[in-house]
């Protein structure tokens, strides 16, 4: 009775931390996370069952090849999704002193609270694994084309292996994180985990989100680009392991299937195929053997970290203040000097300071930016392909994708950046705000745009110099700099434009454009710049035309910063209570 | 220089402050002083402006503060109940937060804030996380946000809970220095021995109600008391405190019905 009463508290905290919402109803977080997670993997295993249904006479040689591009899709999702719950859930993980606080004084043995939130970790791993692998596994067997007879045995040994293995998947992903996670706080102690904690956490975030939306795009002819040359890439890319792991507990099913004569155009690759996947027969079972290696030595792993640093409940640290590495220093020297020099007013330092002390402290506004980069990077890499490392001199022979990525990573930071600004830091301290505004919108808005640059366009644009210089050279790769700012100017000022609330301080009111209008966001902004990308390229040989094309991105800024400003003024008294707008429509019928 | 007139304030229909009227003068330290739930921090936020009044209004040297808010505010110091603060910020970092958007001059800023911190006793811990200061801790630096303007009105709601018995003495002293160089102070409290040795005047509010607004002296004479506790007692409460603590005891040492 205790201990299920202590794994449902611990289950309802993890919905209650910054990351997945500060004030949100318990039971819509949980329906909408359950929601998305079932109507995802079911959308994705319809597309995959149907794909087969318009090739019923695919022959089994080819049906194998298709089927490892397949299980290799819904291995990698199923490991990703599980470790992105992993860096969602990041401080929920463990004991913390909150935890202390209210069960610790409580007359329950510490053995007890941490079985239970051991077991809290596990079922929200077990739900939320068994929730996005359910459609995939039922589905299994309708993903096959229909002129293979496999019969109802087959059926379920497939169904089976899916669910076994992508479920194993799943954990491993999940594991490796926590894992990860445990064994770095195991390491250097609780203190200085906490001052890594945050950056980790945001390179996860970043890096699994990009893998997430690169895998539509990278998961076909797994076996001739991934399995087939063997080597160390083969050996160390996990989702293999499981590939492996799938087709020796089940390859056998179709590859089994009597050969008989196909249309004649499929005769050779039916040949090949079959050649293939037999030829790659040893290479399963040597990777399924990595698998559950990976898996027992992660799940050992997480284990041994995570009793090890439960030895002793965490109790409320006061921190010592922070120590000024040189680099630090120098850091806000330049900053305070340099890049923020005698601002213009108090209220613009007041946005400045705020916005740089909360983006990289607030956990919500961490995962806000991690996923804009992240999205961004999938973007350059999806539109760039192979081009990012092909090193081309000629001007007018420069892919556009090489040129218009610097305006789709910054498009996509700062419409982030926008979108970080509608969540409040903390809304209970937001009357700090109310109590000493004095009604300048504009100079706080200001210093808030100031910040926007120096905490992300200039790292931006400086590490894109980088790889552009190696690429195209130090002089084209600078004029495209150049013309980097003329864009960030032009994003950050149309971003903000008639910006109704104040950044990091007003309630956050949802934008339905985010779900709706979403997809075509993302198309304006590749079609935006390719087009720049374009014009950037026939201009970048002749002086004039460049200068023509920066003078105009940096007159069309200046254009919507007036315009902004001829709007209505800033309003005098702060409202940052805004009641978001109701999702229907109310008829008043009552009277 | 601030008057309440017949404010009044509903929530979902019942009234939690009922035509409360009062002023508070220029060189005046004036303690409010009420039971849980009688409307005090429910005015204080009314007179700041930061909750909007049923009915009646708040005026500033003769001026409704809802015509020119934000005017108000720049004169006003505003101790809130609950001590609520950015926690992933520094002491030093949230006044000069408050400071800058009250547009104080940056070096007077920094000037003020290192001197205050010290004053307060927090210069060893300007530069942790609020999120790791103790109740007492975030009070000060609460106290500090509200003085750093230096303020006409000052209005704390109960700004000594958590405080040590050191700073409770200097909140005291301190008070009483503003008010003789002429702030006007609105002290919201439950330690009434401090309200006694500070306060020039007490207004005692009960179920959303003044009942009584006069000088320590007059309402001790008034109800033939020695204290002020005994004056509050006899104002507001209905129950015999000793009869009260009795009936919880005896519900707190009842084990009947439990299992064997």
């Amino acid at each position: 009775m205790r201990d299920r009463l202590l794994i449902r508290h611990f289950l309802r905290r993890f919905l209650e931390h910054d990351l997945i919402s500060s004030n949100a109803d318990r039971r819509e977080i949980l329906s909408a996370a359950g929601g998305v997670l079932i109507t995802v993997s079911l959308f994705l295993s319809v597309l995959i069952a149907l794909g087969y249904q318009f090739n019923n006479f695919m022959p089994p040689g080819i049906a194998s090849m298709r089927s490892l591009d397949d299980r290799f899709l819904s291995v990698s999702a199923s490991m990703l999704v599980m470790a992105l719950l992993a860096v969602a859930e990041w401080d929920a993980l463990s004991l913390d002193a909150r935890d202390t606080a209210v069960l610790g004084i409580l007359p329950i043995p510490k053995a007890v609270i941490i079985r239970a939130k051991f077991s809290a970790v596990a079922l929200l791993a077990v739900g939320t694994g068994v929730a996005w692998n359910l459609a995939p596994t039922l589905f299994r067997g309708f993903s096959l084309p229909l002129g293979l007879r496999i019969g109802v045995k087959g059926a379920l040994i497939l169904m089976l292996a899916q669910g076994v293995v992508t479920f194993a998947a799943g954990a491993f992903g999940f594991l490796a994180v926590f894992g990860l996670r445990e064994t770095l706080a195991a390491l250097v102690g609780r203190d200085r985990f906490r001052s890594i904690s945050a950056a980790l956490q945001a390179v996860l975030l970043v890096a699994l989100t990009s893998a997430l939306l690169l895998l539509p795009a990278s998961y076909t002819n797994v076996a001739p680009r991934w399995l087939a040359p063997g080597g160390l890439t083969t050996k160390v890319f996990p989702p293999l392991w499981f590939v492996g792991l799938h087709e020796t507990l089940a390859g056998g099913v179709i590859d089994r299937l009597p050969r008989t004569r196909p249309a004649s155009y499929l005769v050779l690759p039916e040949l090949i195929a079959t050649d293939l996947y037999r030829r790659l027969r040893p290479l399963y079972n040597q990777l399924a053997v990595y698998a559950l290696v990976a898996l027992a030595v992660v799940t050992v792993v997480t284990i041994a970290a995570w009793a090890w640093n439960s030895r002793r409940l965490p109790l409320p640290v006061v921190r010592r203040p922070r120590k000024s590495l040189a680099a630090n220093l120098a850091w806000k020297w330049i900053v305070a000097r340099v890049l923020a020099p005698r601002a213009t007013s108090s209220l613009n330092q007041a946005g400045f300071w705020f916005t740089l002390q909360t983006l990289p402290r607030r956990v919500s506004h961490r995962a806000v930016l991690a996923s804009a980069v992240a999205v961004g990077l999938s973007l350059m890499v999806i539109t760039m392909g192979a081009r990012v490392l092909v090193v081309q001199r000629d001007v007018a022979s420069v892919p556009l994708a090489v040129l218009a990525a610097q305006s789709v990573l910054l498009a996509s930071v700062l419409t982030g950046f926008r979108h970080a600004a509608q969540v409040p830091a903390e809304f209970r301290a937001s009357s700090t705000f109310s109590l000493a505004w004095t009604g300048g919108t504009r100079p706080y808005l200001s210093g808030v745009k100031r910040a926007a640059w120096v905490a992300l366009v200039v790292p931006i644009l400086a590490g894109l110099f980088l790889w552009h210089s190696a690429l195209l050279g130090v002089r084209v790769a600078g004029l495209h700099f150049v013309v980097g700012v003329a864009v960030s100017m032009l994003l950050i000022e149309a971003l903000f434009l008639r910006y109704p609330r104040v950044p990091f301080v007003s309630g956050y009111v949802p934008s339905v454009e985010l779900k709706s209008q979403g997809i075509a966001y993302v198309a304006a902004v590749l079609l935006l710049s390719f087009t720049l990308a374009a014009f950037e390229r026939l201009a970048l040989p002749a002086a004039s035309g460049y200068l023509v094309l920066v003078g105009a991105l940096v007159g069309l800024s200046a254009g919507v910063a007036a315009f902004d400003r001829a709007q209505q003024p800033s309003p005098v008294v702060l409202d940052l209570d805004e009641v978001a707008p109701s999702p229907t429509q109310r008829l008043d019928l009552a009277g | 220089m601030l008057e309440a007139r017949h404010l009044v304030k509903r929530f979902f229909g019942a009234p939690v402050v009922n035509n409360v009227s009062f002023e508070v003068r220029r060189g005046e330290v004036v303690g409010y002083l009420g039971p849980n739930g009688s409307g005090k921090s429910t005015t204080a936020k009314m007179l700041t402006g930061l909750l909007d009044a049923s009915a009646g209004a708040v005026y500033f040297d003769g001026r409704d503060i809802s015509r020119d808010p934000v005017a108000f505010r720049r004169r006003l110091g505003y101790v809130p109940e609950e001590p609520i603060l950015y926690t992933f910020q520094s002491a030093t970092e949230y006044l000069q937060l408050v400071g800058q958007l009250r547009e104080l001059e940056p070096h007077l800023l920094e000037r003020k804030i290192g001197a205050l911190l010290e004053l307060f006793g927090l210069s060893h811990a300007a530069n942790q996380d609020i999120g790791s200061f103790s109740k007492g801790m975030k009070q000060r630096v609460m106290l500090i946000a509200a003085l750093l303007h230096d303020p006409d009105v000052l209005i704390l709601d109960e700004p000594d809970s958590g405080l040590d018995v050191t700073t409770t003495m200097v909140l005291r002293q301190l008070l009483m220095t503003l008010a003789r160089r002429g702030k006007a102070v609105l002290y919201s409290s439950h330690v009434l021995e401090f309200v006694e040795k500070t306060c020039d005047r007490v207004i005692v509010i009960h179920q959303g109600k003044v009942v009584a607004d006069d000088t320590v002296e007059a309402l001790q004479r008034l109800v033939s008391s020695g204290s002020l506790e005994e004056v509050f007692s006899q104002l507001v409460q209905r129950d015999d405190p000793e009869r009260t603590a009795s009936d919880i005891a005896d519900v707190v040492v009842d084990h009947r019905g439990a299992h064997a």
